[in-house]
């Protein structure tokens, strides 16, 4: 069997303030694995689930095993046909929403190989006869006739400039077509990027809870002396509630450093995990946290590394390895940070 | 591409749709191709429908599910992974999200008095069956998964169906049965933990695959 993370047992208190330890452990994960797949947790215990799963194989496992289990209750319900009009609305929305669709292919060329080997047709003209044998010299201007040779070029000559003038028009048509496939491709890039980004964003906000009346969202910076950086990110929360939800954007990657670590300091200055954020390759993240208090009750939240990698952290500072700290009440007291920045609402 | 080209494109294009895969259709779906959505629609709608009426109740409810489910579908099927599960379980994750999520909006609302039992509603609605090689597959999973359900302890049974048809939380469970907490975790915990034995051992493979055989 795969082996757990080291998670230590449950502990009702930390030893530090007293607040209530969150982290869950294997034997509580898979008790609540089932419930989970139901979808018959609250928002927080099903965060700390997912939590758990993110870094655990072996729960990951039994979690997509309740999961396989549950996904087959919806063929028990007996099938009935869906109203006709479902299908009319759902396809007219789709029609009224599709304005990006590019356009069809083009029918057909301008150009053809038809038209190519087609020539115009002569006026009916009676066939001049040879008026004299092959290899003689040609006619003067004494008024005889040309050649049976040269008569018999003076159709297929006349249609070369036709002949051009369709290429270069066939030409043009080609090029136009492959522009419009490459718009399409990178149309198509863009809607999947686009796609994909909504999904990273989207899905912790959907997770998460709903933000209240008194939402507030918070401005996360680099540390004051840290190297510059366009390094930032927003928290949002509400008030009394310990979820918030975290976006952040240009952190600094190196090979071995996409994963960060976020605390939250209390007012004695203690840390406490909030949860982690993963980087992508653009510097951009994002992450559902789970404080231990209300937001209300915590001072600052800082950001940095987890393998504890110094990546541009201010140096004097109490946490040189930070790069993105905020301040969520400064009316808390404690020791001043070095890390205060505005909030925003 | 509309719909209405769908009819332009011929028995040949419409067929090739018709014999492509679910994760193959979703594929083109995430390309704006409407027509494959017609097709997963055709394939998957009366599940859909039937499951989210079964859990919100109400037939128009359960029809503005249905379009909101496949609008997410063309709307995010690049989001899609074939490596988390088959595309009809994706689907009906998202109806059961949906209409849990009605569900305990309508909780907070009060309630009309004439709504009906999902049960009744279903018993009274006209089931017109369309392909018969897949209706028997169906049949017979769904046979299956209600004989698995059947074989749990009735204890066991009602928590799986307070939670996931009525989207109940293990506490409100807890509160409305007057069973400790503790009990409501272990009812859950052992019915999935039989529930997976047994269409494991019935259902093989198919939990893999978990997909309707095109026509």
């Amino acid at each position: 069997m795969i082996g757990c993370a080291p998670f230590p047992p449950s502990d009702p208190s930390s030893p530090s303030t007293g607040m209530p330890n969150l982290i869950l452990d294997c034997a509580s994960v898979e008790e609540l694995a089932p419930a989970f797949a139901l979808g018959a947790l609250e928002d927080s215990e099903g965060m700390q689930v997912t939590r758990h799963c993110a870094v655990c194989p072996r729960c990951a496992l039994l979690l997509a095993q309740a999961k396989s289990a549950v996904s087959f209750l919806p063929f028990m319900v007996d099938p009935v046909e869906a109203p006709p009009s479902a299908k009319h609305a759902l396809f007219a929305r789709i029609d009224a929403e599709n304005v990006s669709s590019p356009p069809a292919a083009a029918s057909a060329s301008i150009w053809t190989p038809s038209l190519a080997a087609s020539t115009p047709t002569l006026p009916s003209s009676r066939a001049i006869p040879p008026t004299h044998p092959v290899g003689d010299p040609p006619s003067r201007r004494s008024g005889r006739r040309l050649p049976s040779s040269w008569s018999m070029l003076i159709a297929p000559l006349a249609a070369v400039p036709l002949v051009l003038a369709l290429a270069i028009v066939g030409g043009w048509a080609m090029q136009a077509q492959a522009r419009l496939q490459d718009q399409k491709t990178v149309l198509t890039k863009m809607r999947h990027e686009n796609a994909a980004l909504s999904a990273q964003v989207g899905a912790p906000v959907a997770n998460a809870a709903p933000l209240t009346y008194n939402a507030r969202s918070f401005t996360m910076a680099p540390p004051k002396g840290s190297t510059p950086s366009k390094a930032g990110g927003t928290l949002s929360s509400a008030s009394g509630s310990s979820n918030a939800q975290l976006l952040v954007w240009n952190l600094p990657t190196t090979s071995t450093s996409t994963d960060f670590q976020v605390e939250v300091e209390a007012t004695d200055g203690a840390r406490f995990s909030a949860g982690t954020v993963t980087i992508g390759l653009d510097g951009r993240g994002s992450a559902t946290l789970n404080f231990p208090t209300p937001i209300d009750a915590c001072r600052f939240v800082h950001i940095r590394p987890m393998n504890g990698d110094d990546i541009g952290g201010a140096a004097n500072a109490a946490s040189p390895l930070d790069v993105l700290v905020a301040e969520i009440n400064g009316t808390l007291g404690g020791n001043p940070g070095t890390d205060a920045y505005s909030n925003a609402h | 591409m509309s719909t209405a080209m769908t009819a332009d494109l011929g028995v040949g294009a419409a067929t090739g749709l018709a014999a492509m895969s679910d994760v193959e259709l979703i594929a083109r779906v995430a390309d704006a191709d409407a027509a494959a959505l017609e097709v997963l629609y055709d394939r998957y709608s009366r599940v859909v429908y039937s499951f989210g009426l079964r859990i919100v109740g109400d037939p128009q409810l359960a029809e503005e599910l249905l379009q909101e489910v496949f609008l997410r579908a063309w709307q995010q099927g690049a989001a899609f992974r074939e490596t988390r599960g088959a595309f009809v379980t994706w689907l009906l994750s998202i109806t059961h999200n949906m209409a849990i999520d009605e569900v305990r909006k309508r909780r907070r609302r009060p309630q009309k008095a004439d709504s009906a039992e999902p049960e009744l509603l279903l018993a009274g609605l006209p089931d017109t069956r369309q392909d018969v090689e897949d209706e028997v597959w169906l049949s017979s999973l769904r046979a299956t998964i209600i004989q698995a359900m059947e074989r749990l302890p009735p204890a066991q049974r009602e928590a799986i169906d307070m939670a996931y048809f009525q989207g109940l939380t293990q506490r409100e469970i807890s509160e409305r049965l007057g069973e400790p907490l503790g009990t409501i975790k272990t009812r859950m915990r052992l019915g999935i933990q039989k529930l997976r034995e047994q269409l494991g051992e019935q259902l093989g493979d198919v939990i893999e695959t978990n997909e309707v055989k095109p026509t």
